[in-house]
């Protein structure tokens, strides 16, 4: 799950958490600009991926980088 | 700081050629204040209405519930800052108010445009029989309806100031007919010195800030002083509250806040009330969120408060701050209780959405706003305001007759319920 608020994420029971943005704009930043935005959008999605292939035996976090 | 409020009972309303409070009867020149509100180009036209409690009668797009007063003397306006009014501190002096009635601000005005609860009064409604969303306080008033027009093609913050304002020229002016006059009764609010060992208690009101939304700094919601935009937390003297310094679509219940009542009538017999504090919800990240309540529980503490309240009348988003603000002060030491609302039951999760270990004291006011289990609400002879209320105000989802059989009665309890001793308030 990524979720810009990402410790009710863990309190209630995700099993991989990737730290979002904001609420309002979950997956990226538009205030970095273009290219930057869409690099942090890559970070996020990577580290989803990478969460996904991960074992994890209780609720985990994962942060993706901020370019 | 030190406010006397003095009390004029209002039992009797009723229409006639000037605005005159006599006795317990409060007599409203209709004309002349249409006349007043029409000289604001903003408005298209403004109709006044009478709903007394027990009447068979829904009021809906409730935007407000304004209970008149005026400053008889000390600084300032009642309902400061927002509409433009000054922003002078109050809560000192001599406040009049016109107790037992309510001037309901009614017009299909959206909060702001957009997705979201932008057109929440579409849903608002005032059973004076006593059920329904907004019933159990406002149901015991008498309500002097102002149905108001506003110009469409203006700019949705336009028309929010538009429609406020008509309806505060209105409690203004029935406030202003006892400005001048001995009140049957005064009340005094004074924080004075206590016992030193006595435990301190401080209340944190968790209030919305609908900037995100509005994506505007302006956007039209909880006013503090007339702002509505995300803060950090605000110490805020009760008797500011009680001159009306918090306003939004319940001024009426802020200026009658039974927490306020409460905690005043216990200063100095087994607690010091230090005072309040008010954070905003609906910060946009994790850190904003967190921050918000760990500088909560910093403030309350450099208050001196050995206890909180935490009242966070809110769910989902705003729920955040709140919760975290009540395990802040835990964590600082303070012996934390946290106010809240249930979430529907209906949904299979907790019943607070997020549960947190240090939030040991918890008091439920209710399940707000549920479909599921109250009884449906009979249907009634008169409107006032639209025929129709829009389910889920979210989506714009479904509307039903306003007239006729709500599927949805009284909301939980809600907040109002806190207080058992005046009659303005549900047991």
């Amino acid at each position: 799950m990524i979720s810009a608020i990402f410790s009710l994420a863990l309190t209630t029971g995700a099993p991989r958490v990737v730290r979002g943005s904001r609420i309002e704009y979950v997956c990226g930043d538009p205030t970095l600009g273009p290219e930057k935005d869409l690099a942090y959008s890559g970070e996020i999605v990577g580290a989803a991926l990478g969460a996904l292939t991960t074992e994890v035996s209780e609720p985990t976090l994962f942060t993706p980088n901020v370019p | 700081m030190r406010l006397e409020i003095g009390k004029f009972p209002v039992r009797e309303v009723a229409f006639g050629d000037k605005t005159a409070w006599t006795d317990g009867k409060l007599e409203i020149d209709r004309a002349g204040l249409t006349q007043k509100i029409l000289e604001d180009p903003r408005v298209l036209s403004a109709d006044f209405d009478l709903a007394r409690p027990g009447d068979s009668v829904r009021i809906t797009l409730v935007r407000d519930v304004i209970e008149p007063m005026v400053k008889a003397s000390g600084p300032g306006t009642v309902y400061p800052g927002v509409c433009g009014r000054p922003v002078e501190t109050v809560g000192s002096g001599r406040t009049h108010k016109l107790t037992g009635v309510g001037v309901v601000e009614v017009s299909d005005t959206p909060l702001y445009l957009g997705v979201g609860m932008g057109n929440y009064t579409d849903r608002a409604v005032i059973d004076m029989r006593g059920n329904g969303d907004m019933s159990p306080k406002y149901s015991k008033l008498i309500n002097v309806c102002v149905v108001l027009e506003i110009d469409p093609g203006r700019d949705v913050l336009d028309r929010n100031d538009a429609a406020h304002a008509a309806a505060l020229l209105v409690s203004d002016a029935l406030a202003e007919a006892v400005r001048d006059m001995e009140p049957p009764e005064i009340d005094v609010f004074e924080l004075g010195e206590v016992d030193p060992a006595l435990p301190k208690v401080a209340y944190i009101l968790c209030q919305h800030s609908p900037e995100h939304h509005a994506g505007s700094v302006r956007g039209w919601g909880d006013h503090l002083y007339g702002l509505t935009r995300l803060h950090p937390p605000w110490v805020i003297h009760p008797n500011e509250m009680l001159d009306g310094a918090l306003t939004f679509d319940d001024s009426w219940g802020f200026a009658n806040n039974p927490m306020l009542f409460e905690l005043y009538d216990r200063h100095g017999k087994d607690l010091n009330f230090v005072g309040c504090v008010v954070i905003r919800t609906r910060w946009s990240s994790q850190l904003e969120k967190n921050v918000v309540a760990k500088q909560a529980a910093k403030t309350v503490k450099m208050l001196g408060a050995e206890g909180a309240i935490v009242v966070g009348m809110v769910g989902g988003n705003d729920f955040m701050e709140a919760v975290r603000t009540a395990q802040a002060c835990e964590l600082e030491g303070l012996d934390t209780v946290f106010v809240v609302q249930e979430d529907e039951p209906t949904e299979g999760g907790p019943p607070i959405l997020e549960p947190l270990p240090e939030v040991k004291s918890i008091v439920s006011v209710g399940v707000g706003r549920s479909e599921a289990s109250p009884p449906p609400t009979a249907p009634v002879e008169r409107v006032i305001g639209r025929r129709e209320i829009t389910l889920n105000v979210s989506t714009g989802v479904g509307t039903i007759d306003a007239q006729g059989e709500l599927p949805f009665g009284r909301s939980g309890l809600g907040w109002s319920s806190l207080d058992t001793r005046t009659s303005c308030f549900e047991v």
